[in-house]
């Protein structure tokens, strides 16, 4: 199956995993959850958060899904949203969050818009 | 005015315990390989630190640098936090290349020992020089084997970012609720204590 790109609306959402040890032990979310230069997200035209938890490589139960508003992200500096569907993965909602994230105004900005919907422990 | 005085203890390959104090002597206190199969935090309560007494750690802990906070009333509240943050911080060490499922690659003790000695150096000289204390900041695994140093308060945040390779300058980002923010880099060769002051107590 081939999709093709799609224009994501600013008012939607990105479902984004997020592996366990990205949590301190009191469970709170650290700022380098958000470091991958391409970092996968799932657009919520195409998949739900379950969906998302169980799309990582490892144990749903290892991970926690929050959801980021695109307009938001579209908001950070060099920061592009990409729909870069994953055929090969079956995956339409694979999305693209492209930019440096090294720089630690970019990985607060993230923190800070990030709202957890699946929190870990919750059985994928 | 209640006199603060910052230390530090190195142990080195010979195992002796090296104790520098900050303000009016240096010293040494040997104490050879008992030091390795006896708790090795050690503790100057007050002034009188030429008898210092064991309180915590074991050998697993097994820091190569502390410091302490004398003051009269005892140990600061930087240092019961920091010793914290750096306990919780060290079991990011055991992580191996992958630990996220996603390729990150694992932590260094090195890294992990410059943005420790960052935060003491740094405390220390604007305590020295300023009488200023800082909030005690989580240590936490950063980006492509990099420590993030993040203080949280109720009312700013600061992210310092300690990158694995020293040939990287170290950035931070600090912004308030009300809308300021602080934004710079260094190199850990001549550091910048300005992103400390902005998260003083």
């Amino acid at each position: 199956m081939q999709w093709t790109s799609e224009a994501i609306p600013d008012e939607h959402h990105l479902y984004r995993r997020v592996h366990a040890n990205d949590f301190r032990p009191s469970g709170e979310l650290n700022p380098g959850a958000f470091r991958e230069d391409r970092m996968s997200c799932d657009w919520c035209k195409y998949r739900t958060p379950k969906e998302t938890q169980r799309g990582g490589p490892q144990d749903p139960r290892k991970y926690a899904v929050g959801k980021l508003k695109v307009g938001k992200v579209r908001e950070i500096p060099n920061q592009q949203v990409q729909h870069t569907p994953d055929a090969s993965g079956n995956n339409r909602a694979h999305t693209d969050v492209v930019g440096k994230k090294k720089d630690p105004e970019i990985r607060l900005r993230f923190f800070k818009i990030f709202c957890e919907v699946i929190p870990l422990s919750s059985e994928g | 005015m209640e006199s603060r005085v910052l230390c530090e203890l190195e142990i080195d390959e010979s195992e002796e315990i090296h104790v520098e104090h900050e303000f009016s002597h240096a010293d040494r206190v040997t104490v050879g390989h008992k030091a390795r199969t006896e708790p090795l935090v050690w503790l100057a309560g007050d002034a009188d630190w030429e008898e210092p007494h064991t309180i915590t750690g074991d050998e697993k802990r097994h820091p190569l640098m502390f410091a302490w906070e004398s003051t009269p009333r005892g140990r600061s509240h930087f240092l019961d936090g920091f010793l914290m943050a750096v306990d919780q911080a060290r079991e990011i060490l055991s992580w191996d290349d992958d630990w996220d499922g996603e390729g990150s690659p694992r932590y260094e003790e090195e890294t992990l020992q410059r943005a420790t000695h960052f935060l003491l150096d740094g405390v220390r000289q604007l305590t020295a020089e300023c009488s200023v204390s800082v909030h005690v900041p989580r240590i936490l695994p950063g980006p492509d084997g990099s420590i993030d140093i993040h203080w949280q308060l109720h009312d700013r945040q600061m992210l310092l970012n300690i990158p694995a390779s020293v040939d990287e300058p170290v950035e931070y980002f600090g912004q308030k609720e009300s809308g300021g923010s602080i934004k710079g880099n260094f190199y850990l060769s001549d550091p910048d204590l300005e992103p400390l002051t902005w998260v003083k107590r």
